[in-house]
């Protein structure tokens, strides 16, 4: 965790999550592109902290990124469009994980193993 | 370890667990009927709504209300809000995989290369088969499943041997991305099982789970090559 502003990484999490679920329930596009931006922001700030494949994958993602759009292979259109996607599955594994954060405390979880 | 019980009477103790599936589902159902959200949505939805409330009764059983409810709001912040960067691999990782395949379906030509195979003239038991193997080795090296079979599917809709069968088509990816899903050290289930269980990803995916994959996945060949 960032040690200098341990509550600003969560705190991204926490904008993603509603952020995407805003396109989510109205459709509207910019709240997923917030989502994105507060990703990349999440993604530099636990950079140290990421495993190497991740870093791999994200280095990927983003040069991938840039280079279409240097090259005009893609426009910043298509890539908002994308951005929903994207938030998406962020904001799946930050549900998933308060789910499993009420089952680590839960006395049946723990004597049903 | 808790010790192995054959009475019936000793599953009461996961009456709890069952009532939280219970309730997923039924507020899934319930957001999915008042609101215009997705199903996957409605249920992602309701995973924060029914862990408030598992976190609530958890407290609830030797504490009063008020104090259930303090209690509650103060492992949200105090904790649970402190603890969601510890999964920030796998957020990332899923959304840069995403992002990647994403990107590869907006740009590369699928028709094009569809085309190129269908003049190989290859039967298409061959072509599911091979897709699948291609899948399925794309994931060792480190590949997400949720690229390839983006990929893979698009480009086998549009093949003129195999566009009439759909149903196999989604069969084969199916299989397949269940099988990768359980074995690939890149996926996030396998990533997710090896750090709650301790172990590498690797060890995980290909030392427990490797050879079990292998043989799905020959016994899709098998199927592929009687039924078609």
């Amino acid at each position: 965790m960032n040690d200098s502003s341990p509550w600003l990484s969560p705190l991204c999490l926490v904008v993603i999550f509603f952020a995407t679920l805003t396109t989510e329930w109205t459709g509207y596009q910019p709240p997923a592109i917030l989502a994105v931006f507060v990703l990349l922001v999440f993604t530099l700030l636990e950079w140290k902290y990421l495993e190497l494949t991740t870093k791999v994958i994200a280095m990927v993602a983003i040069g991938l990124t840039l280079a279409l759009l240097l090259l005009s292979q893609i426009s910043l259109m298509q890539l908002g469009m994308l951005c929903g996607s994207v938030a998406f599955f962020a904001f799946f594994l930050i549900a998933l994980g308060l789910l499993k954060e009420a089952a680590l405390t839960s006395e049946s979880v723990n004597l049903t193993s | 370890m808790p010790a192995i019980s054959n009475n019936l009477s000793d599953l009461k103790v996961s009456f709890p667990i069952a009532i939280v599936v219970i309730s997923l589902a039924a507020v899934s159902g319930l957001l999915m009927y008042m609101t215009s959200l997705r199903p996957i949505t409605a249920v992602l939805v309701s995973a924060p709504i029914v862990s408030t409330a598992w976190i609530f009764f958890q407290y609830h059983r030797k504490r009063s209300t008020l104090s259930s409810m303090e209690l509650t709001v103060r492992r949200f912040t105090q904790d649970i809000f402190f603890k969601m960067p510890l999964q920030r691999s796998e957020i990332v990782f899923f959304a840069g995989s995403v992002l990647i395949g994403r990107l590869l379906l907006t740009v590369l030509d699928i028709e094009w290369f569809a085309q190129q195979l269908a003049h190989l003239n290859i039967s298409a038991a061959l072509i599911l088969i091979t897709s699948s193997w291609i899948i399925f080795l794309a994931a060792l090296v480190f590949i997400n499943p949720m690229i390839s079979v983006t990929l893979v599917a698009r480009a086998l809709s549009q093949l003129p041997s195999v566009e009439n069968m759909p149903v196999t088509i989604a069969l084969v990816m199916m299989v397949t991305w269940a099988v990768v899903i359980g074995s690939s050290p890149t996926t996030t289930s396998v990533r997710i099982s090896a750090k709650i269980t301790g172990i590498s990803p690797f060890h995980m995916g290909i030392k427990w789970n490797g050879l079990y994959s292998a043989l799905v996945l020959l016994a899709l060949d098998l199927y592929l090559i009687v039924m078609l």
